[in-house]
């Protein structure tokens, strides 16, 4: 009923992969496990796994093999799971679990979550936030169903489920971008004598189910500190659900 | 007002284009373009506005060029300005607020008549009172 995509290089020591498996082998819940490798990548893992009719494919690993395996869960009847090791908070957050051991506790009681997740323009699924890479910055538009936002960010985040920003609507994005004055070397110098204080009225939160990004060199746009696009970019949110599990109490 | 805006938009930023959202609305940045909330929309000390704006209340501290419809309320700081018509059921304006335009508000209540009726109009309402049996015949 269960199949594994096991990303063993996640784990602190190898002696972790035997007391994860053994755990779930004490919740009744054990399957088959495979790892992914070089010449077959976790996307192809799980293809494999739908094939063989497993009710429950489950990603045990970080940020990149659980998008990678949502991205191919999305839109399927059966169910999804996700074992964190070394993930992001927002990831932990997102399934209502602190560590593996609850993660794999979860996966026992089977709650199903149906949700939208985020997707980029290259088909590529999130779960959690994107971020714009950037050293300084950058001029940055960004093309709404009825209009457009032109500013200098510093940060911008693109989120399905940040833990730090409220979701209101379920099948849509949150964007989240904080902006900075288009500065001379005068004001530059001035700004760093004087230290001008904003207070969080440069932040700016708007929510969309399609968005446009655009930059005037194509910067990259970064899931967990890994590139996955290139702006200018697409980002919405999918169509279709992902069935997810989550912790009972989530 | 409502502060806890689920729309934000920022200093140094810019839009163009019609802003809509059910839930209330902060400006702090530029917008060029129609504000419309269910909710509230509160234009910041820092923001301006060059389109129509439409909510339940509206807060103006910044400065909206162009008409602002609050079908509730609508408060101006003492920075707050305004150039254009206004309508509203309740005005708050506060001193060295700057409004430039005409003002609505409130509405005509239905069962206030229009104009004074006519002798005619009152001899014939006194029959049907008669005939209803309201009045005994003079």
């Amino acid at each position: 009923m269960y199949y594994y995509i096991f990303d063993i290089k996640k784990c602190k020591k190898r002696s972790q992969v035997e007391q994860i498996k053994d755990y779930l082998g004490e919740l009744g819940i054990s399957g088959e496990f495979t790892y992914p490798t070089s010449a077959q990548t976790a996307e192809e893992l799980a293809e494999l796994g739908l094939k063989k009719k497993y009710s429950t494919i489950v990603a045990v690993g970080g940020d990149d093999i659980i998008n990678s395996v949502a991205n191919v869960m999305t839109g399927r009847e059966e169910a999804m799971g996700a074992i964190p090791l070394l993930a992001s908070d927002a990831l932990s957050s997102m399934l209502g679990v602190r560590n593996w051991r609850e993660a794999a506790e979860s996966l026992r009681f089977r709650k199903i979550n149906q949700v939208h997740i985020g997707k980029t323009g290259n088909n590529k699924h999130f779960l959690t936030y994107v971020t714009l890479g950037m050293n300084m910055p950058v001029e940055v538009t960004i093309e709404f169903k009825d209009f457009y936002l032109q500013s200098y960010v510093k940060n911008l985040i693109i989120s399905n489920h940040h833990p730090e920003i409220k979701k209101l609507h379920d099948d849509h994005l949150d964007v989240a971008l904080q902006g900075t004055p288009k500065l001379s070397i005068f004001d530059k110098f001035k700004s760093f004598v004087t230290s001008p204080s904003n207070g969080d009225k440069d932040i700016s939160l708007l929510r969309a189910r399609s968005l446009r990004v655009f930059t005037k060199t194509p910067a990259p746009i970064l899931l967990d500190d890994k590139i996955v696009c290139k702006t200018p970019q697409l980002l919405e949110t999918s169509d279709e659900l992902l069935k997810i599990i989550v912790a009972r109490k989530s | 007002m409502e502060t806890q805006a689920d729309t934000i938009i920022g200093t140094d930023v810019k839009i163009k284009g019609n802003l809509k959202n059910k839930g209330p609305i902060l400006i702090n940045g530029i917008v060029d373009g129609e504000i419309t909330s269910d909710e509230s929309v509160t234009i910041g000390e820092s923001a301006n506005v060059k389109g129509p704006v439409k909510a339940k209340s509206v807060l103006v501290s910044g400065s909206v060029s162009g008409t602002v419809d609050a079908s509730e309320k609508l408060e101006v700081d003492p920075t707050g300005q305004i150039t254009g018509d206004i309508k509203t059921k309740i005005l708050i304006v506060r001193e060295g607020a700057t409004f430039n335009g005409s003002s609505s508000m409130g509405e005509v209540k239905e069962n206030q008549p229009k104009t004074k009726p006519t002798e005619e109009e009152v001899k014939d309402e006194k029959k049907e009172k008669v005939k209803a049996g309201f009045w005994k015949k003079d």
